[in-house]
């Protein structure tokens, strides 16, 4: 429900920018309202891109210089339930710091979109990049949405607000990108023109919102109290099957976007010579790039691998899994996490999904914690593992760390 | 924007059938506060007595449509409700959160003085009872020394109960050089009525620090609220006071104080005290006026 005319409507043009940019530039296109975001490593980019979009007046939105993550989230979420379009960002420590308001936004069934520049958590302390904080936020209700380059940043920002604001979904996107890899990259970067990103996003017209309560003179309690015996249960069996249709939604809006501007990214999951592969490493993020290098390697070699990019890990495309890699004897899951005293979150939740895939055995792989580089060498020597793995029919360990000196 | 006819409203904006405590000073403020402020009101609830009496299920109380906060980030989440209502020319509306003292002076201090920084357009409101009486009467930044509480009981090695004083939100919040704060108590319904209304007029950041007895919490008989009320003024123990951008005023001066002790007395709470402690909250009262005036 954007209220003011811009002075400019940005043509589409091709821009060497980094992944903060490229989400700043995903977010402007896609006119929020409210813009609320507080600085931290590796994202401060983007607070500072919009920052100078809503100064310029390039972005017609009420742009907070919030004092904290909590608030900035708590800000967002009083001006959706208002019924308008808003945008944050954050990392790490700001994303635990906000944890709190993540359930509230999502149970409070309200489309905000953040971008998250993913990071390491502390202590020790670390700036750089890896997985840990997004993952750990796993059970927050959000849609999580993982980009692999600059121009997939950009592009699911776009995407996130038109799955998000389904009626039937009404659920929070968090799109996140690898910091540093992704964050501080610069690659070019088509940018379309606004024209066009009106065209596919159209503004939010929310069926309930506090403005239009007061609009229509009737007034409304929201986010009240449930008890036991009331409709609290009933609410989140709702909010588990919007999360459950957002599986086809994102599906569904990556092939409209394909149509719109000529790019798509596999909805989902997007799968690189899986077909007839017998192993597969399943990724999620920038690690994937890399990983269908090292594929091509092993396919020269006559080894028979394939990468299969996790674009949605929430929900959790567990039926697209099963169908893709049940044929598969040897699947790995590389992650830049590690849930302490168990495997991974992603290969957790992969080896969930396969569970009743008889002849499909899992193993996990650690890595790149705290910015450590993952080199092709890293990769190589998850493959080599897999097959190892194919060839002996044994798993030598289900979690291995790939990377450290032990 | 083209408004429906409005849906007939009971009289009152805040309406009979909530499940306050009898002789509950929130209730009663609250009601001053609903009938200024009007129809055209968001009003948004922290979690705490008035949310739980008057928002459970289908026994909505209000005749404005409201949202239900966390209790740390008033400030923010009604900045963000203001900011969202002003992108949509909804610029008329006043945005009012209704927080506890404990959610306003503890957990969410943070987030309210941030918005009086920024001068969010939001009138915002304190509803002390000096404890976070819902949850059962555990001591908060407010609970004025010598105050026994659930969390600061009085014993040998806490003789006061509570043994620091009350934090001064008003002045806090005034420092910030808002464009309106003030302290307000029921028993004084004049000075009360005229301070939201004034609020109300104004924009930007608009802070209201009511002081609302609890016969739950202080221990006090419900017919004595009123009374509690205004003695608290009479003693000294509250200051009935605006501020325009920092310039603080005396909206009632107390030219001869009663002593605290009559206003001690009547609670519950302050029970176990004996003279002795009683003579040191009545310097202390002493000295802040001697203060004020030497501040003027």
């Amino acid at each position: 429900m954007a209220s003011g005319q811009l002075e400019t409507e940005s043509e589409a043009e091709t821009r060497v920018i980094t992944g903060n940019e490229a989400a700043a530039h995903g977010a402007r296109l896609s006119r929020p309202d409210v813009v609320s975001s507080y600085p931290i490593t590796p994202q401060s980019e983007v607070s500072e891109t919009m920052a100078e979009f809503v100064a310029d007046d390039r972005l017609d939105a009420h742009l907070f210089r919030i004092e904290s993550e909590h608030s900035a989230m708590s800000s967002l979420i009083g001006a959706s339930l208002t019924g308008v379009r808003t945008f944050t960002a954050t990392a790490s420590n700001g994303l635990f710091y906000m944890a709190e308001m993540l359930h509230f936004a999502s149970g409070g069934r309200l489309p905000i979109v953040m971008t998250v520049a993913n990071r390491a958590t502390s202590a020790p302390w670390n700036v750089w990049g890896d997985q840990s904080d997004a993952l750990s936020q796993r059970d927050a209700g959000w849609l999580q949405l993982f980009a692999e380059n600059p121009q997939e940043v950009l592009d699911t920002v776009i995407q996130a607000y038109r799955i998000a604001e389904q009626e039937d979904i009404r659920l929070p996107v968090m799109v996140n990108y690898d910091g540093f890899q992704v964050s501080h990259i610069s690659e070019p970067v088509d940018i379309p023109s606004q024209r066009a990103v009106d065209e596919f996003l159209p503004p939010w017209e929310p069926e309930t919102s506090i403005a239009k309560s007061i609009e229509e003179n009737d007034p409304k309690a929201f986010h009240h109290i449930l008890p036991p015996d009331a409709s609290y249960m009933e609410y989140r069996y709702k909010q588990a099957t919007a999360a459950e249709r957002a599986l086809e939604r994102i599906e569904t809006v990556d092939e409209e976007f394909g149509e719109h501007f000529g790019r798509q990214w596999g909805g989902l999951v997007d799968p690189y010579r899986v077909d007839d592969a017998d192993v597969v490493l399943v990724t999620l993020g920038a690690l994937t790039t890399t990983a269908k290098a090292v594929a091509d390697s092993f396919r020269e070699d006559g080894n028979a691998v394939g990468v299969l990019k996790i674009r949605s890990f929430r929900p959790f495309p567990a039926a697209e899994l099963r169908e893709m890699l049940t044929d598969v004897p040897v699947v790995g899951v590389v992650e830049k996490n590690h849930s302490g005293g168990r495997e991974g979150a992603v290969h957790a939740d992969v080896a969930a999904a396969l569970s009743n895939v008889d002849g499909t055995s899992v193993q996990g792989f650690v890595t790149g914690l705290g910015g450590r580089e993952v080199t092709t060498d890293h990769v190589e020597r998850m493959f080599d593992e897999l097959l190892e793995t194919r060839d002996s029919g044994m798993i030598r360990s289900e979690t291995q760390w790939i990377g450290v000196n032990k | 924007m083209s408004k429906k006819e409005p849906a007939p409203r009971e009289d009152t904006l805040f309406m009979q059938g909530h499940t306050m405590c009898a002789g509950c000073g929130v209730a009663v403020a609250v009601n001053h506060v609903m009938d200024i402020l009007g129809e055209e009101t968001v009003v948004l609830f922290t979690p705490g007595c008035l949310s739980a009496a008057s928002t459970i299920e289908d026994n909505y109380r209000f005749q404005v449509t409201s949202a239900h906060m966390g209790l740390v980030h008033a400030g923010a989440f009604s900045a963000g409700v203001s900011a969202g209502l002003s992108q949509q020319g909804l610029d008329d509306i006043t945005v009012a959160p209704l927080a506890g003292d404990g959610a306003t002076a503890d957990i969410g201090l943070q987030a309210v003085s941030a918005a009086a920084e920024r001068n969010d357009d939001v009138l915002y409101f304190t509803m002390d009872n000096e404890a976070y009486a819902n949850t059962g009467v555990q001591g908060s930044a407010t609970t004025p020394q010598g105050a026994a509480t659930t969390t600061t009981p009085a014993g040998t090695r806490a003789p006061y109960g509570k043994n620091t004083g009350k934090k001064d939100l008003f002045r806090i919040i005034s420092e910030h050089k808002v464009p309106y704060a003030a302290t307000a108590t029921p028993g004084y319904q004049r000075d009360f009525r005229k301070k939201v209304k004034k609020a109300k007029e104004k924009d930007g950041f608009r802070f209201i620090h009511m002081f609302d007895p609890c016969p739950e919490g202080w221990r006090h008989p419900e017919d004595k609220t009123i009374e509690i009320s205004k003695l608290a003024v009479e003693t000294g123990m509250w200051a009935l006071a605006e501020s325009e951008y920092g310039e603080i005023e005396l909206t009632r001066n107390v030219p001869n104080r009663e002593p605290v002790e009559t206003y001690l007395k009547l609670q519950g709470r302050f029970d176990h005290l004996d003279d002795e402690q009683i003579e040191v909250i009545q310097e202390q009262v002493d000295e802040y006026w001697e203060q004020y005036e030497e501040d003027k």
